[in-house]
């Protein structure tokens, strides 16, 4: 057997594990509430987690295939509010359930744009599962089309990155154990945006803090 | 949302886990469906769709033993079972689209990641229906095969509802290519292409090179478009037919090898695998993929006997080309077991009987006349017999035990009315004509094809002697080919125009070009026949 068999066999097992463990805590869930709204906190905190573990197998089969030349994106034209509606109703249960209000804005809601979908559905789950994390109160979805390039920028209204989270993404080494968060999830998020090219042009992220610290941006950008 | 619309919506819901049936269900009946079916496996979702007329289908792409989603989708789609507004919807347990992409192949509406929430369904109930709405008019005329209707349509929605561009835009591009409009289809092609890149849009456009013959521009652009996208199926298919179109057989099978690794639970393409390897007389590998057919067709649609009758004869040709004892001995059990189980799957088959009544003749290599005789007689008789329910691979087994057995009349005659029976299946045409022209073992027509060729480069530098023995080589080889033949004949024609009428050389075409009395009048080479033999009559 070959090592992305190998690879594929274990993510997948371990997906499906994953999902009945999620299964299982959500007829919990289903039954704490309302007499244990705090029990079932703690529980949508720990669904976030398998979530995450999902997100880094998904990441760790992804990036070997990144390596050995074998992940192809399929590009094509997409209808970009479809996109982030799949990511939005993949969370909106857990957002819902934990106080936090998520709100999408499009300068243009009949946007088309080339893209890998399923990547792209991916990353922005990824960089939700995150920001779920760190916010407060809210979070923000803005779509709009900037000198040529999609933008899809998700702002929450937490600390903000610290210094040496927002240069990560331009260090080449940056992924690092050092800090507690490796960065792997982003990292992979950024190849994901670079399989996007046009010409010259190739996708990227950008992180930023908002003026007066009331929150970070995460921004996508596609060619 | 509003999802009142949702009350009269039919929706089947098809998984082989019962817990999770009763959660989908639940969920849908929580999102206001009421008329909600079940199935647990393939024959209770064939019989619900034969019953039912469903507008929401969510199968399940892993159901078990058996049929797979896709394959079910493939059958009721090919069987028209369920109509093309019926929205078919996989789910899987997979995002990558690595492994979705076997299951994409036939085309599903959408497919769905597993698990999913409430949520999830709401949002894609409400896109698969709103997406129904709009493409309806399309659909229609996609339906009664209506070309101008379908590029009209899709036309009007990418105008009116461009978020649907996207999907339109392939059925524009199929619609012109079906209506032969192939300068709108290059520039509406090149118009997308202008704007973006698309693995789909430069696909079709090398379609369009291969509908114009511009087979080696196709060639280099299809692998171009893979190298890009490994993942674009379509491209593998168009690349072998390009390169069938220029006769290189050794990269048409390398490129469909590579299309079947990609997607190996395709079986038309499988058989196509296996009809090159069967010409590339790599018979070791068209034996693997007739395996993985016979496996992968049990229980569907694919499933007739012609599949195991096929693989036995070729393991049997396979045997015959090799000197590996070892191999020899595996095959002649592999065939054994084959055969038990073709017994046991189809007990009264009557192609069972008399294929292998034909094997055991074609096997015995010394028979004793008297025996073999009989044997021969029988199997004539009870093959015009049954002849309407003789299957093509029973056909030509049978047919070529008489070429065997030289005895070329009966052959002939039963060639003449198996062509008769299939007359609608223009590869099993080919085959018997092949058969009819090269009764000989694939080791000879391999040979006699070599040395026919090397004879036909002769004859084009108008080395018209020299090219001579080429051709009588090959005709000793496989002595009733058409083609070999004909050359033999036109080389001696040409030749005695530079050099003189010969009478012994013009006796000799005669009698040669007799043996091509058995050329049936809507043969391809049958008016170059007739015209050769009116020149060397005139001569004569």
């Amino acid at each position: 057997m070959d090592m992305q068999t190998i690879m594929a066999s274990t993510v997948h097992d371990v997906k499906n594990s994953l999902g009945l463990i999620n299964d299982r805590l959500n007829e919990l869930v289903k039954n704490l509430e309302p007499k244990d709204e705090d029990t079932a906190q703690e529980i949508r905190r720990i669904q976030l987690e398998c979530g995450r573990i999902n997100n880094g197998m998904v990441h760790m089969l992804g990036l070997y295939k990144m390596d050995q030349g074998t992940f192809n994106p399929a590009i094509e034209e997409t209808f970009v509010p479809d996109v982030i509606q799949d990511v939005v109703s993949r969370y909106s249960e857990l957002l819902s359930s934990m106080g936090i209000e998520l709100a999408v804005e499009y300068a243009d809601d009949d946007i088309l744009w080339y893209m890998d979908a399923n990547l792209i559905e991916g990353l922005l789950g990824n960089v939700l599962t995150n920001s779920i994390r760190y916010t407060r109160t809210k979070l923000v979805f803005n779509v709009q089309e900037e000198d040529g390039w999609l933008n899809i920028r998700i702002s929450d209204d937490g600390e903000g990155f610290p210094e040496n989270m927002l240069n990560l993404l331009d260090q080449p080494e940056s992924v690092c154990f050092q800090s507690g968060a490796t960065g792997l999830g982003l990292f992979f998020c950024q190849q994901i945006a670079q399989l996007h090219r046009e010409g010259e042009r190739q996708g990227y992220i950008r992180l930023s803090n908002r003026a007066g610290a009331d929150g970070a941006n995460v921004d996508l950008y596609l060619p | 949302m509003d999802f009142s619309y949702l009350k009269k919506k039919k929706v089947l819901v098809v998984d082989d886990f019962a817990n999770v049936r009763r959660s989908v269900k639940s969920q849908l009946i929580d999102l206001g469906i009421d008329q909600v079916w079940e199935a647990a496996g393939p024959d209770q979702a064939t019989k619900a769709v034969h019953e039912t007329r469903f507008d929401l289908i969510l199968c399940d792409y892993n159901l078990g033993k058996g049929r797979d989603g896709s394959r079910l989708l493939e059958e009721w789609r090919t069987q028209k079972v369920i109509r093309p507004d019926t929205i078919f919807v996989l789910i899987t347990a997979e995002t990558s689209r690595d492994v979705v992409i076997s299951a994409l192949e036939f085309q599903p509406d959408d497919y769905l990641a597993k698990p999913f929430t409430m949520e999830v369904l709401a949002n894609r109930l409400h896109r698969w229906f709103s997406r129904r709405q709009a493409l309806l008019p399309m659909l229609v005329s996609l339906e009664k095969h209506d070309w101008p209707a379908v590029a009209q349509t899709s036309k009007d929605i990418m105008e009116s509802q461009p978020k649907y561009r996207a999907i339109v835009q392939k059925t524009y591009v199929e619609a012109l290519i079906q209506m032969n409009q192939v300068t709108e289809a290059e520039n509406f092609l090149l118009g997308l292409l202008d704007k973006r890149y698309q693995s789909w849009a430069q696909t079709q456009l090398h379609r369009l090179d291969l509908l114009q013959k511009k087979y080696e521009a196709a060639e280099t652009g299809l692998i171009e478009v893979i190298t890009r996208d490994p993942n674009m199926i379509d491209a593998y298919d168009l690349l072998t037919e390009a390169l069938a179109a220029q006769d290189k057989g050794t990269e048409e099978q390398e490129w469909l090898e590579r299309g079947v690794s990609r997607s190996p639970r395709n079986i038309s393409r499988q058989k196509r695998l296996i009809t090159i390897t069967q010409t590339n007389q790599d018979f070791r590998r068209a034996n693997t993929a007739l395996r993985d057919v016979m496996n992968m067709s049990a229980g569907t649609m694919h499933d007739d006997i012609g599949n195991y009758l096929s693989y036995m004869r070729h393991l049997q040709l396979e045997s015959e080309s090799i000197d590996n004892e070892q191999r020899k001995r595996e095959i002649a059990k592999e065939i054994a077991s084959v055969n038990r189980k073709v017994h046991e799957r189809y007990p009264s088959d009557i192609n069972a009987h008399l294929f292998s009544l034909a094997m055991g003749i074609h096997k015995s290599s010394q028979p004793q006349a008297e025996k073999h005789d009989t044997s021969l007689n029988k199997l004539f008789t009870e093959t015009f017999e049954s002849i309407e329910q003789v299957v093509p691979e029973t056909a030509l087994a049978v047919a070529e035990a008489f070429y065997m057995a030289t005895r070329i009349n009966d052959a002939d005659s039963m060639v003449v009315s198996f062509k008769k029976q299939f007359h609608d299946q223009p590869d099993v045409i080919r085959r018997l004509d092949e058969l009819q022209a090269e009764p000989v073992s694939m080791v000879s027509r391999a040979e006699a094809k070599k040395l026919n060729l090397q004879g036909i480069g002769l004859y084009k530098n108008k080395e018209y002697r020299e090219s001579l023995p080429y051709f009588s080589k090959a005709m000793e080889l496989s002595p009733r080919h058409p083609g070999i033949i004909l050359n033999f004949v036109q080389s001696h024609l040409l030749h005695m125009k530079a050099e003189g009428v010969d009478k012994k050389e013009v006796a000799l075409c005669l009698e040669t070009i007799q043996r091509l009395d058995y050329l049936p009048k809507d043969h391809y080479q049958y008016e170059r026949y007739q015209k050769l033999k009116a020149n060397l009559e005139s001569i004569a």
